[in-house]
């Protein structure tokens, strides 16, 4: 019922790449299912990816097959391209949404569309179907997205590590964004009983796409150090909020991140 | 729009609001959100539209009024007004079906306090108030308005999730100053200035405000430093590792709980200002004031400015920081140096105008404190300063709470 995308940087100037994460959970009228794929690979060269949040699949699945077929259509390549055909998409997401929403109140689903060229470049984007459709080219302004349910926490969480990040002057390269997804996704997963515990891995990069089912992620047991981790850093955080002494807060920092020097 | 906290403590219950007022597009602040009653001890927190919060916040005054004319209040004889049908009625007698509000009654009496929740529904097609009480029956935490999905709901269920006992009063304190500024940046519906209520035993206290304002300032220092090791972690296997080791077998705590042997600060200031000189008539009620100070003007040798820090930093009261140190870069560079070395000593943000920008941006760096320069003039500022110890404040030994009448 999640879904975020995070743009990195590549391993040479000017390269970037996305990682998307969608956990499994699915909601239907009938029942809620929590183990289906929410991230659907359309294409390579340019690679192409859509994040669902897992509500309204038929609409979901329509619209997947519409951007497909739009890229193909288009004989688009790279991101270039896909910025001079950006109004025919808009368009024809604008069509399909007016078709869809006929009859019917708020938000029906929305989504993230992810686009890869060779060149490095990359473009991500946002797509509301409801009421009030919106289309938004996120990687204008921010290195991150997410769909609506449970956005404000996740949102909330990923914002202020990017910002930090961007503050510092460091890069946000795969191994922060792969474990700024995870993190998180766990920092949510209890919260609301719509998200599944399982989630599913999709990186593009150079044109390329590659899908990390949640199986090969935690193989090594990956996630639930992640998720250690992730209790770590906020017990951490609501003990200095206990003991807030400047002087213990910077040998408590010492302790923690100087041992390394040390030795 | 609004978030408002209620959070029980080991001694008490405290409630929390911001100060948003939102009309259309355009918003605003007010004085405050939570609402004593006259002469009963129940707070009122409303969240919502405006015509709806007023009509609720009026209409139980008067009926609590109306109701303990003749009873006695406790806590028990108001549960059983708000849980009567003449209470749930009055909302069939206010509300329309499109009235959209929530609303929180802390009470309390010498027994104890309890947080209760009030919103409209509509029940065969009449609008009755429900009511539940919150703390503590369901639990040691609540909250209502347009903030709590940002980020406040998670910050709390993690605060409260690894907790075995209530936390203590300051801590809690600490712990809404942070939600309230970091959800503030991310949902421009909930402001950064808010206000907190403590409940105990038949009376209500109210921090001050200058107190929230510096203590979310502080704060926000604190938030970053914190951020800041999670950023280390990242990508980072023995770090990480070492942190988890390190919390989870609590040594980190063995550090933050250790008692500090008694050790008076020195008495010198650090000046930073690159028109001291020509803003010496603005200093001199401050310089009359102060043992000993130097005063560093020229921003091409921050180096200087450093190695005196160093060599000196037992003896330094605080550092007096200029905002605009020539500019404002070389001000934060400056801050960010010595907070990264020396975060006992305390800096001092000084400048003629401070915009709320950039007071988040040096917070952010860890500055101390804002000191207007017109306000040098001012005898209670001046005492404030010198007498301030940030240590005491930040612990909550020094927080003035006013008596709520």
């Amino acid at each position: 019922m999640i879904s975020l995308g995070i743009i990195f940087e590549g391993e040479k100037e000017d390269e970037k790449g996305i990682l998307f994460l969608a956990d499994r959970g699915i909601l239907t009228k009938r029942r809620l299912v929590y183990e289906g794929v929410n991230l659907k690979m359309l294409n390579k060269n340019p690679s192409i990816v859509i994040a669902f949040p897992g509500v309204s699949t038929a609409i979901q699945a329509d619209f997947a097959l519409r951007t497909g077929e739009f890229f193909l259509s288009n004989k688009i390549q790279d991101c270039a391209d896909f910025g001079d055909k950006l109004h025919k998409l808009h368009h024809c997401y604008k069509d399909m949404t007016k078709f869809y929403t006929e009859g019917e109140e708020g938000l029906l689903t929305d989504f993230l569309l992810g686009i890869s060229d060779k060149e490095g470049d990359v473009e991500l984007c946002y797509v509301k179907i409801g009421e009030d459709f919106a289309f938004e080219i996120l990687s204008d302004y921010s290195n991150y997205g997410l769909t609506l349910f449970g956005e404000r926490e996740t949102g909330l969480f990923i914002k202020e590590v990017i910002t930090k990040f961007e503050r510092e002057n460091l890069p946000i390269n795969f191994e922060v964004a792969f474990e700024l997804a995870i993190m998180s996704i766990k920092l949510v997963e209890k919260l609301y009983r719509m998200v599944s515990p399982k989630f599913d891995i999709c990186v593009l990069q150079k044109g390329d796409v590659s899908f990390i089912p949640y199986e090969n992620i935690e193989k090594d047991g990956v996630v639930s150090f992640i998720d250690a981790k992730k209790d770590a850093i906020f017990k951490l955080l609501f003990d200095l909020i206990e003991f807030p002494e400047p002087e213990n807060v910077k040998k408590v920092y010492d302790l923690i991140f100087k041992q390394k020097e040390d030795r | 729009m609004t978030l408002i906290i209620g959070l029980k403590t080991k001694d008490g219950t405290l409630l929390a609001s911001d100060k948003m007022l939102t009309r259309g597009e355009r918003i605003s602040e007010i004085h405050h959100k939570l609402h004593k009653i006259k002469e009963y001890p129940v707070v009122v927190g409303v969240a919502g539209e405006t015509p709806s919060t007023q009509t609720f916040l009026k209409t139980f005054e008067y009926a609590i009024q109306k109701a303990f004319k003749k009873t006695p209040f406790s806590l028990d004889s108001l549960e059983n007004f708000l849980f009567s049908k003449d209470f749930k009625n009055l909302g069939s007698q206010t509300h329309s079906s499109s009235s959209r509000f929530e609303a929180f009654l802390l009470a309390t009496d010498k027994k104890g306090e309890k947080l209760y929740h009030v919103a409209p529904q509509i029940v065969r097609e009449n609008i009755i108030w429900e009511v539940a009480e919150n703390i503590p029956l369901e639990g040691n935490f609540s909250m209502i308005g347009s903030g709590t999905e940002s980020g406040a709901s998670l910050f709390l269920e993690l605060y409260f999730k690894e907790r075995k006992e209530e936390p203590d009063i300051a801590s809690a304190v600490r712990c809404l100053s942070i939600i309230y500024k970091i959800v503030s940046s991310y949902d421009k519906s909930v402001s950064s200035s808010f206000e907190i209520i403590h409940a105990k035993k038949g009376k209500f206290y109210r921090l001050s405000e200058n107190d929230v304002e510096r203590l979310s300032n502080s704060l926000y220092g604190l938030w970053n430093v914190w951020l800041a090791m999670v950023l280390e972690t990242f990508g980072n296997v023995e770090v990480s590792n070492n942190l988890i080791t390190t919390v989870f077998n609590d040594l980190h705590r063995e550090i933050l709980t250790q008692k500090k042997p008694s050790m008076e600060k020195g008495d010198l200031a650090v000046i930073i200002d690159d028109m001291f000189s020509k803003q010496k008539e603005i200093y001199s009620p401050l310089l009359k004031r102060l043992k000993s100070y130097k005063v560093f003007e020229n921003p091409d040798k921050m180096d200087q400015i450093f190695k005196f820090v160093e060599h000196n930093r037992n003896k330094i009261k605080f550092v007096l920081l200029d905002r605009i140190f020539k500019t404002e870069s070389k001000s934060i560079h400056i801050l960010k140096k010595i907070k990264e070395s020396f975060p006992e000593i305390e800096v001092i943000v000084v400048g003629r105008v401070f915009k709320d920008e950039d007071k988040t941006e040096f917070s952010a760096h860890g500055a101390n404190k804002f000191i207007l320069k017109s306000d040098f003039k001012s005898p209670d500022v001046l005492e404030d300063l010198l007498e301030s110890e940030f240590e005491n404040f930040i612990t909550g030994k020094t927080w003035r709470w006013e008596i709520l009448q």
